[in-house]
């Protein structure tokens, strides 16, 4: 099969990332991970701007880097295209001239190249731009002409490094969607690094998740969002995520306290998740209902959208798990509660909203 | 108020940079030719001894330079120059007429021991002898050619200088074969370079004269300076410096 | 117009005013003593006297063609500085900036002990002689100009970054092609006005050339070299001369200068 293949190690001080990662041809894979996971230092190896210590990368068949036969390919002859957060256009090129500059490099003739970039710059949606110089193109047009830029060069493999996160708010969805559209209708093997779990939803295939240099999930994007296994990903994902034991139950933590729900996988390492929406907020404790009660202390109040998303802590002396956890609550219900940070609040949780899957750890390296 | 306190303080250091304090005694200002460094800071020495409580300051620079500080008014006592022209600049502001107390001849230096075998002037207009000499425009220039009009040869200089230590710098790194320089020069610059004599060198003398400004705050001690000069202490150091008797 | 124009700056503090009047002052009033002192009516001329002919076309020849050599030279310099990751680079960029801090004496007879008839190199050389040529003005002027151009050159292509190469280099462009279409037109602005830096440097050098090429007319005795000379016996030919050079100077910044900010922003 070919599409990437790449199994690649890299020791740093204090990090070493090990990873074996494959997308079929055509198909858009997401990278997720925390900061400092090795989601850059991968890309870099992929581009052929760092060499790894151990490892072999093959795009379409073709070996780009292979330290056990001392193959490295320079980024010039990898044909891997990126696109980075920041647009990068050559700033004393026109638009055209910059989408033009891949063919151009690899041997076309400038007519030849100019056609083939006011192609793509109709493509992404940015033909009326092709005389402008960067200077004047806003972010997110930028950024569609980077994208064309990349695809021009016709690369057997493109590499999206967090595309949309220095737009605008509303110029994201616009090119998210752009970006969704040329993938899908070039049929490009991509690998696309971000945070935001819509990014991964609208665009990927499959999604990697990548904690410590090493891939803890791999999975079709809507399973691994919707059934987290660990906290990055249930953070990403916005929802909540207590691990512990399965149970007939539902969950056992490890200092004890049940989380009721849906019978778990018994006696097997399980993670129960719920979303902050699901979560409701006293001041009293709740009584006579089949609900899970956790004290708590509010941490920080943070502006959700249309609402108020609380952040909860351990309270003194009480289970460490509880730190993280979050609540959505309108801003009226907020201020009837009268919450603040360091507030001692019980959050209660129905056992019909809380799912238990099994936490198996994840294959890796 | 502030513009008028950075305006004075420019003022006063200016004011320092140009004159001395005036304690402790008199002060004899002479202003003498760049060649005479040597022989002047010797009698400057003898006169100090000879004249208790006296402090003689010398300023030593191109003789073209002292005219023309002279020519602006700077405060001077005496004027040793190291050619008439530039003494006639002034000579509408010396108390009395100029008196030749030197000479000095051209002689020719090559690197030490003489490499290019050079025996006379003649060799100076050879080809393949690299020759650095002063431009005609400088005194020591003008000297230079009127000698070797006389020898009857015609320079060829790889390069014209401005003044006599730039021709001796080029002799001593080595980098030509002979120059022209005063016998005072070739003196001063002891075994960096060789002297040899030649006898075209009688037809381009040049005089030193010296003279006491009208203007003089210590006339009679400018007077008693000029006299030390032309005496015979005086001419046993010029002597001793590579000068001849006038 | 624009509303720049209407926008409220924050204030200057006024205690800057006076020194910044003071240093305008140093830069503008000794021009302007030079033109007082000029006898105009004669300055035609002195100025096209043989010598000031001579000394001027040298001049403008030798700084021209030194400022190739500063591009040629320089340029691949600033860029192995600029982006070599070889231990030592560091030490090197402290050493080319010796020509700056040297007084140009020393500089040229720095030149007369490598490149003289006994210097470390020229002893080697057998049969040429590089003190007194027009080679040696053009020698000294590069080695006293060039600083200028590596400096700034280095500076903008470390402020430019390596961001814009990588991407070429993604998009398919070999070392070469990376070189010519980004990083070149990247770093313009700055060769330009390192260029023009480096060629008003080059007019107007005077010590190391005097020290290490001589002085002699229409070989080695550039206007600088005139005006010192004639400084020792017509005063009034040196301060007619010393405009030429001012006038000179003046017309290279005004020509080059703003095309070459135009484009830094």
């Amino acid at each position: 099969m070919s599409g990437l293949s790449a199994r690649v190690r890299v020791a740093r001080d204090r990090f070493t990332l090990d990873v074996a990662v494959e997308v079929a041809a055509g198909e858009v894979v997401a990278v997720l991970g925390p900061n400092g996971s090795g989601k850059s230092t991968l890309l870099d190896v992929l581009a052929g701007l760092l060499l790894p210590d151990h490892g072999r990368v093959t795009v379409d068949d073709r070996v780009l880097t292979d330290t056990a036969t001392g193959v490295r390919l320079p980024p010039a002859r990898r044909g891997v295209g990126l696109l980075a957060q920041d647009a990068l256009l050559f700033p004393h090129l026109t638009a055209l001239a910059n989408v033009a500059f891949g063919p151009r490099a690899t041997g076309a003739r400038r007519g030849r190249a100019d056609e083939v970039a006011r192609h793509w710059l109709a493509e992404v949606g940015a033909a009326e731009f092709a005389d402008r110089k960067p200077a004047a193109l806003s972010g997110g047009q930028a950024q569609r002409v980077a994208l064309a830029r990349a695809l021009a060069a016709e690369p057997g493999l493109l590499l999206l490094d967090e595309p949309f996160a220095a737009l605008d708010v509303d110029a994201t969805p616009v090119l998210r969607g752009v970006v969704r559209r040329v993938l899908a209708a070039t049929g490009r093997t991509a690998l696309l690094v971000t945070h935001d779990p819509l990014d991964a939803l609208a665009l990927a295939d499959r999604v990697l998740v990548l904690t410590d240099g090493r891939v803890v999930e791999d999975g079709p994007t809507r399973a691994v969002l919707s059934r987290p296994r660990t906290a990055f990903t249930a953070r990403v994902a916005g929802l909540n995520l207590v691990s512990g034991t399965g149970d007939p139950a539902g969950l056992r933590t490890p200092d004890g306290t049940l989380v009721a729900a849906a019978a778990g996988p018994p006696g097997e390492p399980a993670v129960a998740v719920f979303r902050p929406a699901d979560v409701a907020v006293y001041t009293s404790p709740a009584q006579g209902s089949p609900r899970n009660v956790f004290a708590a202390v509010v941490a920080a109040l943070e502006p959700h959208g249309d609402t108020v998303r609380v952040r909860a802590a351990a309270t003194p002396g009480g289970p460490a798990w509880v730190t993280g956890l979050a609540a959505d609550l309108t801003p009226a219900a907020v201020a009837d509660l009268a919450l603040e940070p360091g507030t001692p609040v019980h959050l209660s949780v129905k056992a019909a909203a809380v799912a238990v899957h099994p936490a198996g750890t994840a294959a890796a390296g | 108020m502030r513009k008028f306190v950075v305006v004075a303080a420019a003022a006063l250091v200016l004011a320092g940079c140009g004159t001395g304090s005036d304690q402790g005694g008199r002060a004899l200002t002479v202003f003498a030719a760049a060649s005479l460094t040597e022989s002047f800071t010797a009698l400057e020495k003898e006169f100090e001894a000879g004249h208790p409580g006296v402090d003689v300051r010398l300023n030593f620079a191109g003789s073209s330079a002292l005219a023309q500080q002279l020519a602006n008014d700077a405060a001077a006592d005496v004027f040793a120059s190291a050619d008439t022209a530039n003494m006639e600049k002034v000579e509408a502001l010396l108390a009395a007429p100029a008196v030749v107390f030197a000479t000095n001849k051209l002689t020719i230096v090559t690197p030490p021991g003489n490499p290019a075998k050079i025996t006379g002037l003649a060799d100076l207009g050879k080809e393949g002898v690299t020759t650095v000499v002063c431009a005609p425009q400088v005194p020591c220039g003008a000297a230079s050619k009127k000698a070797a009009d006389a020898a009857g040869v015609t320079l060829r200089p790889a390069s014209e200088e401005q003044d006599v230590k730039a021709v001796l710098t080029k002799v001593r790194a080595g980098e030509a074969d002979a120059g022209l320089v005063y016998v005072s020069d070739a003196k001063a610059a002891g075994d960096g370079v060789t002297a040899v004599g030649f006898p075209e060198a009688d037809k381009a003398v040049n005089d030193y004269p010296i003279a006491v400004l009208k203007s003089a705050p210590q006339a009679d001690l400018a007077g008693e300076f000029v006299a030390l000069v032309r005496g015979a202490d005086g001419q046993a150091e010029l002597a001793r410096a590579g000068f001849s008797a006038p | 117009m624009s509303t720049r124009d209407r926008r409220v700056r924050t204030g200057l503090p006024v205690l800057l005013w006076v020194p910044a009047a003071v240093a305008l002052a140093l830069v503008v009033l000794p021009v302007v003593g030079l033109v007082a002192r000029s006898d105009l009516s004669s300055l035609p001329a002195r100025i096209s006297s043989p010598g000031a002919v001579a000394a001027l076309g040298l001049s403008l020849r030798t700084a021209a063609l030194s400022t190739v050599l500063c591009l040629l030279l320089g340029g691949p310099l600033a860029v192995v500085l600029a982006r070599s990751r070889v231990p030592g680079v560091r030490v090197l960029r402290a050493v080319v900036l010796l020509p700056l801090v040297l007084p140009p004496v020393v500089g040229g007879l720095a030149l007369l002990y490598l490149l003289g008839r006994g210097g470390l190199l020229g002893s080697h050389l057998p049969g040429v002689r590089i003190p007194y040529t027009t080679a040696a003005v053009v020698i000294a002027q590069v080695f006293v100009a060039m600083p200028f151009l590596v400096v700034g050159l280095e500076g903008a292509l470390r402020t430019a970054g390596e961001r814009y190469e990588a991407v070429a280099a993604t998009l398919g462009a070999r070392p070469w092609t990376v070189f010519r279409r980004v990083t070149v037109p990247l770093v313009l602005p700055a060769l330009g006005s390192g260029l023009v830096l480096s060629f008003a440097r080059a007019l107007g050098e005077f010590g190391a050339t005097i020290t290490f090429a001589g002085s002699l007319e229409g070989v080695t005795r550039t206007l600088p070299l005139q005006v010192y000379l004639l400084a020792e016996t017509d005063v009034d030919g040196a301060v007619a001369l010393s405009l030429l050079l001012v006038v000179v100077a003046v017309a290279v910044i005004a020509v080059a200068r703003p095309r070459a900010l135009r484009g830094q922003r």
